[in-house]
């Protein structure tokens, strides 16, 4: 599979949530602030990739879970959490370490 | 001897509201200063977004000494940052800060941060002024009132008080002409900001405003403020009007005589902050008339209990009047709440909710409490039932919780504030389909 030099170079970081205190759980939805006040609602799988941005997960072993635990092809799985990994950082969310 | 004046950007925050509008404080000082032939620049830095690195060298040629605003709390790693960049250029350049951040913490700065000198005390035009005195040889530091710096021991100095200006009118127009008005206008940052009255009567325990600018709230003349509307509208090519005053409507007269005066001279939209129980119908009526397109309470709860503890003076049925009167009239309202009050419990947060899916404002505002250094709250929180979590100034912006109640941790709290935002944009939704 061919895959974008950007995401080749960026598999094994980790990403890392900025701020402490800025999410919460709520139902099946993980709902995020920035330090502004933008408020973030984060479907599941969103909210799944959320919440291993912890600094120790890199890339490849969130795709790998996303796939252990939602039963989706790897294709699938690396496009969404490219997807929403960088949607976060364009955010200002997370940081990749 | 040329001063630079600069207004930081927030540390963190990296979007939305970058610059909340042209730093009308600094600009004053700036015109004092003007006025005794010193040389002055602005930078605000804020304005476009520029912050400071940790290990960044800031370098001022032809500058004598800096002053820069630490008025908001969450700004305060920026003015750290901003000052270790010019002493690390210039270790002799004078770094003084001011506002209410550095006025209220004016012995920590002082403490901790060597590259500070000098902390001005509360207002500073006229502080400044003599300030520059002191730094050109004129006149010795300790005899400058309303001051705090490091002695030659090291030891914290602080000066007699200052006097307030008791007349406003006094001070000079704001050197807009020292700002980028142009930059201000293109990204609509409240380029037509004017402040026309000071202090504060109330003693609201969240709010450090009348502990800075006093209880007795002083005005601009009519006639004053008329000139300075004047000078945006003919200079700048303004044509909408910001008051940044605490109570704009503080003066029922007053602010009657200035509304008749601006739409007999101008013809412009303006909009302003006041409080519930400042407003009537007959007041808006004629405000609206005079071209006021917007208002901005700050209601703060909708628990009586809770606006009693807190000493905010107004009722919850004013709340409700005021904003109703002022929809009805077709101004714009944004109403702002503060979650995690003294006495907030699961049942507050729920009467907050009924207030807001009732009266559903233009604009919602949903602040976390931050206990802001030099009001009430911050001084005793424990004798309100608030555990303080953070002391990390960057984490003050009211978006993220610092603070627990009683009976609300941090996650109750955050999770109030998103439902409450998700259920009023529902609501406002609704209501603006049904007013189509």
């Amino acid at each position: 599979m061919s895959k974008p030099i950007s995401r080749e170079d960026s598999v094994n970081k980790r990403p890392l949530r900025l701020y402490k205190r800025n999410w919460i759980d709520v139902n099946e939805e993980v709902a995020v602030t920035s330090l502004s006040g933008e408020t973030f609602w984060l479907n599941e799988t969103a909210a799944f990739i959320w919440k291993l941005c912890d600094g120790k997960h890199s890339i490849k072993d969130i795709v790998d879970s996303l796939i252990e635990g939602y039963d989706v092809d790897r294709s699938t799985a690396i496009d969404d959490v490219f997807e929403i990994i960088w949607s976060l950082e364009e955010r200002k969310l997370i940081g990749l370490q | 001897m040329k001063v630079t004046l600069i207004n930081p950007s927030s540390s963190l925050v990296p979007s939305g509201p970058v610059s909340t509008g042209p730093p009308v404080g600094l600009a004053t000082i700036a015109a004092v200063l003007e006025n005794q032939g010193i040389k002055v620049d602005i930078t605000d830095m804020a304005l476009f977004g520029r912050k400071i690195g940790d290990n960044e060298k800031l370098s001022l040629p032809g500058t004598d000494a800096v002053g820069i605003s630490a008025s908001m709390t969450s700004f305060f790693h920026q003015v750290v940052a901003i000052s270790k960049a010019l002493k690390q250029t210039d270790k002799d350049m004078p770094v003084i800060l001011g506002g209410n951040h550095a006025t209220f913490m004016h012995k920590e700065i002082l403490r901790n941060y060597n590259f500070v000198d000098i902390i001005v005390l509360f207002e500073g035009e006229y502080v400044m002024l003599e300030l520059t005195e002191a730094l050109s040889g004129k006149k010795k530091l300790a005899d400058v009132k309303g001051i705090a710096y490091r002695n030659k021991d090291g030891k914290v100095v602080v000066t007699d008080p200052a006097e307030k200006v008791k007349d406003l009118d006094i001070l000079p127009m704001p050197a807009r002409h020292l700002l980028p008005m142009e930059h201000y206008i293109e990204k609509k940052c409240w380029p037509g900001s004017i402040v026309t009255s000071r202090g504060c009567p109330y003693k609201c325990i969240f709010c450090s405003t009348s502990a800075f600018f006093g209880h007795k709230v002083r005005f601009h003349s009519i006639g004053r403020v008329l000139q300075e509307i004047r000078s945006l509208v003919e200079k700048h090519h303004i044509k909408q009007i910001h008051f940044n005053d605490d109570i704009f409507t503080f003066s029922r007269s007053r602010g009657i005589k200035l509304y008749e005066m601006i739409e007999k001279n101008f013809d412009i939209e303006w909009g302003c902050q006041t409080r519930v129980d400042h407003v009537d119908a007959d007041l808006l009526s004629k405000m609206r008339k005079s071209g006021c397109g917007g208002l901005f309470f700050g209601m703060e709860s909708a628990s009586q209990v809770i606006l009693d503890k807190c000493e905010k003076h107004q009722t919850v049925e004013q709340g409700r009047r005021a904003i109703k009167l002022t929809k009805e009239l077709g101004i714009n309202v944004e109403v702002s709440f503060i979650l995690g009050l003294p006495g907030e419990n699961h049942e507050t947060i729920k009467n907050d909710l009924d207030f807001i899916l009732e009266t559903i404002p233009d604009r919602l505002i949903l602040n976390l409490l931050v206990p802001y250094p030099g009001t009430i709250l911050y001084e005793n929180p424990q004798k309100f039932g608030i555990r303080i979590l953070d002391e990390d100034w960057q984490y003050y912006t009211h978006a993220i919780p610092v603070t627990e109640t009683r009976d609300l941790s941090w996650k109750d709290l955050l999770k109030a504030r998103f439902l409450i935002e998700r259920e009023y944009c529902k609501a406002k939704e609704n209501y603006s389909k049904g007013h189509v």
